[in-house]
């Protein structure tokens, strides 16, 4: 058996993740937010991961966060007025706050996504086996990871392939819009389906669960490194729901 | 007249793997060309450069005389009738009718201009008896000649097509080569990308052999 050159065990970077994307779903506090989108930051420092891909998707979150921003303001309106116009009232600071949980809360989803992306998907199968959860849905996980980036791939080729069909998609109205969009979904769907079914042919024709038991080549071996990091999310995890719960 | 004209053009995905380096090549209307080569030589790629999915590193595309920049995708997709490798990737309604008569619809044409065209073609492709049925349910080989007709409605002035005749059996060929004849005698500029060409040899004006990221061109 052979142990797997990596400086971390993926299973610290999952655990790392789940920790940090749980206290954000459960922490409503924003200054408790901000606190753990720096300890994300931190890790995803750590970790290496490509902080670039999410500083290009920043502007898409900021209009969304503006967005959320003037919608809350104006349905569901509470604290006081920012911004008013008429008897509208167009941004409150309410609705200020609620923009700005959304804000972290992606913020922080997507960078334990991207801590995980640092991991190779051979190193994701072994480290789920090794936290005792079925081969079978270990393999279904990395596939699902795989199937993410050709699904937008898949997005691009057929807006391009409906532009090449002489439709100029920027120019028609927004109901012809909706209806491009059904248009895009339909082969994307079918062939996402279809991909899926030949996968499972193939995988069926390799003999995928000929046998019941299975025996690993590589074997992931925690280190001091790791045990450190996961003491230090342990202790960052109950002091940060401590102080949001007393 | 040259309907397609690559200008000194280079190519690469990556700066240490160059495709095409300084080719040039022109396209008349009117003309059957074949373009051939080994697998993974750049045949699909200089298809997908001539009707700007790909933009070259280097180098000048003319359509019709204009700069390619001057297009967008839909205006090329108007000129140039674009058949993707895989017939699946450009099929998107739930019907085969709708599937031709969709692009018509979104330009606001008239009703029973669709209907006419929509038939023309559903009957030059052997298509009548499939008309309603959904274009997933079809073989392979109905949906490239499905593919293809969807591309044909819009009447472009050149035709590429990316591998047309693989998975077809020898009538559906024989019946390739009846439209290819009627296309070429009406002016329509066509470009067979292909690594079967002998169903269609007597036709061919100009023979394209892609090797090592340069053309050798055959009159």
């Amino acid at each position: 058996m052979h142990s797997i050159e990596i400086k971390i065990d993926p299973r610290t970077k999952l655990i790392i993740a789940l920790c940090l994307t749980s206290m954000a779903v459960i922490v409503q506090d924003l200054g408790l937010r901000f606190v753990l989108v720096f300890i994300s930051w931190f890790f995803s420092i750590y970790f290496q991961s490509n902080l670039s891909s999410l500083l290009k998707k920043g502007k898409t979150f900021l209009r969304i966060f503006l967005a959320l921003m003037v919608i809350q303001s104006i349905f569901s309106p509470s604290g006081k007025v920012l911004l008013q116009w008429g008897d509208f009232e167009i941004i409150t600071t309410g609705g200020l706050l609620k923009g700005l949980r959304f804000l972290t809360l992606m913020t922080i989803i997507i960078i334990a996504a991207n801590i995980m992306i640092t991991v190779n998907n051979r190193e994701m199968i072994q480290g789920l086996i090794q936290l005792k959860i079925p081969y079978e849905l270990a393999f279904m996980v990395s596939i699902a990871i795989r199937f993410l980036p050709m699904f937008a791939d898949e997005i691009k080729q057929i807006l391009m392939a409906i532009q090449l069909r002489g439709i100029e998609i920027n120019k028609i109205s927004l109901f012809k819009k909706v209806k491009i969009f059904l248009y895009i979904f339909l082969p994307l769907i079918a062939g996402m389906i279809l991909k899926a079914q030949r996968l499972s042919m193939a995988m069926e024709t390799r003999a995928f669960r000929a046998y019941p038991k299975r025996t690993s080549f590589y074997v992931l071996e925690m280190k001091k490194n790791d045990y450190c990091l996961i003491g230090i999310m342990s202790i960052l995890t109950l002091s940060i729901l401590t102080i949001y719960f007393i | 007249m040259t309907y397609i004209h690559l200008e000194n053009i280079e190519f690469y995905y990556s700066p240490e793997k160059i495709i095409f380096k300084n080719i040039s090549l022109q396209l008349k209307s009117g003309e059957f060309t074949v373009m051939m080569g080994l697998n993974g030589c750049g045949k699909t790629t200089l298809g997908k450069l001539m009707v700007g999915i790909l933009q070259p590193v280097l180098g000048h595309i003319y359509i019709g005389g204009q700069g390619i920049e001057k297009y967008n995708l839909s205006q090329i997709g108007i000129r140039i009738g674009y058949l993707f490798q895989n017939p699946e990737q450009q099929l998107f309604t739930t019907t085969v009718e709708e599937e031709l008569a969709f692009p018509m619809r979104f330009r606001g044409e008239e009703k029973s201009k669709i209907i006419t065209e929509t038939d023309k073609m559903l009957e030059l492709f052997m298509l009548t008896k499939y008309r309603h049925q959904s274009p997933w349910n079809l073989s392979r080989g109905e949906k490239k000649r499905l593919a293809m007709a969807s591309i044909l409605i819009n009447r472009p002035k050149y035709l590429i097509l990316d591998e047309p005749n693989s998975g077809l059996d020898t009538i559906s060929k024989n019946n390739l080569k009846n439209i290819f004849k009627k296309l070429k005698e009406q002016g329509i500029g066509i470009l067979l990308i292909t690594h079967d060409s002998k169903f269609i040899e007597k036709e061919i004006d100009q023979l394209i052999t892609v090797k090592g990221g340069q053309l050798i061109a055959q009159h």
